[in-house]
């Protein structure tokens, strides 16, 4: 038990650099940002249409009443300065965790009309996390107004591996919630999964929205199905091997981001933080590619100035 | 807590006993899903033969009929108007004809177009055979309840 503790402790606390954090701080920012400013004019719309569509989620659930829209609209401008001050790192040790709440409480708003959103949970979960670390030590305005300390630390290495198990986490209930019900493992065979779809495709047509091509050529084919749903439940059940070997992590992550582009081929639902890849960025040592950034810009320069010599004036 | 390992490892465990939690869900007689803090019920739900569900269709003088687009009957993404529908097909006979209502102003908006031709738009009811829609057999539900239905002005 005591090695198994120290094992953990030791997983949990192991130093990373503090690029890692700062590149998902801007990833997942960005994200956000382009979120409320892509939305910005339906999100107003929509806290202004009937109130009787709103039904108070989570901890709003206290709410009688939605808020005055014009307080909605304030509180938007409020987030999306935040939002940037987040990406900038500044002064973040009060704008991170004041930008992690707000849009806790926006986005649970946002979900309180008629629809959860569960594509949303894992970008906020990231915000949280990220929000109430030391997230901008590095890649900030904090940064360059402070001489900060640029060495791999545990400090920066647990808000990943908390990232990494709340995704894995998310995957691991929605593979559980299947199992556990109305068709519990016959969900796995090609027929129930196909109508699972096939509910998705119909209320698409029945409501005059896109319906995905792919899937009426897919239909008649149920082993595509069968393989799909084996695969669904694979990777949703056994997430949470993916934290176990850096190299399992990788296949999972892999396979799972080729499922979300499935979804979005045959059903015509884009996941957007899931099929952007940001979401999985915490299982990467992003950091290596941002050297190999530099390095590619330098030779490029460097060329550009051996040209520049050789060219007669 | 960004350098007391001790405020960090409370934060860590109760963050993910949190987003772990709602497991219990499904083993509750009536579950219920929440933000941000969610069992992931989609795609978990039983599906018979036939699918019921509800939408909203025009028809022109000469008893065509046209599906009319969720974008037409509320504020959001397609699931969310989807259950706006939902919700107002199930709340009695007002609510119904407030949501009508709602259409026949956003297609007198829209002008002449797509909608030129209608003389009534009507919320049904309907159920779908699965099998049938996709093989072609059935484009058109099998069982139709009208719930509610409004005249448009000016397209007669």
């Amino acid at each position: 038990m005591k090695n198994t503790l120290t094992a953990l402790k030791a997983y949990w606390f192991s130093p990373m650099p503090v690029e890692r954090l700062a590149i998902l701080r801007i990833a997942t920012g960005g994200f956000s940002i382009w979120y409320l400013l892509s939305r910005f004019g339906m999100l107003q719309r929509m806290v202004s249409s009937d109130t009787s569509n709103f039904e108070p989620v989570g901890i709003l659930s206290w709410m009688s009443t939605p808020l005055p829209p014009d307080l909605f609209y304030v509180i938007t401008i409020i987030l999306i300065g935040l939002n940037i001050a987040f990406i900038l790192g500044w002064k973040f040790r009060t704008t991170g965790p004041l930008f992690a709440v707000l849009l806790f409480l926006f986005l649970t708003y946002r979900n309180s009309w008629s629809m959860i959103y569960h594509n949303r949970i894992a970008l906020l979960l990231q915000v949280l996390v990220i929000g109430f670390a030391a997230s901008a030590d590095a890649l900030s305005l904090d940064a360059l107004q402070r001489n900060k300390n640029t060495k791999p630390h545990w400090g920066y290495g647990w808000p990943i591996r908390l990232i990494c198990a709340a995704t894995v986490v998310t995957y691991f209930l929605a593979g559980t919630a299947k199992l556990t019900g109305d068709l519990a493992v016959e969900w796995a065979t090609g027929e129930a999964m196909r109508s699972q779809v096939a509910v998705d495709a119909i209320r698409k047509v029945m409501l005059g929205a896109p319906a995905p091509e792919l899937f009426e050529t897919l239909y008649p084919h149920t082993w595509i199905f069968f393989v799909a749903g084996v695969l669904t439940l694979v990777l949703e059940i056994g997430a949470p091997l993916a934290l176990l070997k850096k190299r399992y992590g990788t296949i999972w992550v892999i396979l799972t981001w080729m499922m979300h582009w499935g979804i979005f081929f045959i059903m015509g639902i884009s996941f957007r933080h899931q099929m952007s890849g940001i979401i999985f960025l915490p299982f990467f040592e992003t950091e290596k590619g941002m050297g190999w950034i530099k390095k590619w810009v330098g030779k490029l320069l460097s060329t550009q100035k051996k040209l520049e010599a050789k060219l007669p004036l | 807590m960004r350098k007391n390992k001790t405020l960090a490892t409370v934060f860590s465990t109760l963050f993910l006993l949190a987003v772990f939690f709602p497991i219990i869900e499904n083993w509750k007689k009536e579950p219920k899903d929440s933000f941000p803090l969610s069992y992931y019920p989609m795609f978990s739900k039983k599906r018979g033969t036939y699918y019921k569900m509800h939408y909203i269709i025009g028809l022109d003088g000469e008893g065509g009929r046209q599906i009319i687009p969720y974008k037409m009957a509320g504020t959001g993404g397609f699931n969310q108007v989807r259950r706006q529908i939902i919700k107002a097909a199930k709340s009695g006979d007002e609510a119904r004809s407030k949501l009508l209502e709602k259409v026949s102003k956003r297609i007198a908006k829209k002008g002449k177009g797509t909608f030129n031709e209608l003389i009534e738009i009507q919320l049904i009811r309907g159920a779908i055979n699965i099998g049938q829609f996709f093989t072609g057999q059935s484009l058109v539900p099998e069982k139709e309840t009208i719930l509610a239905s409004f005249k448009l002005e000016g397209n007669n």
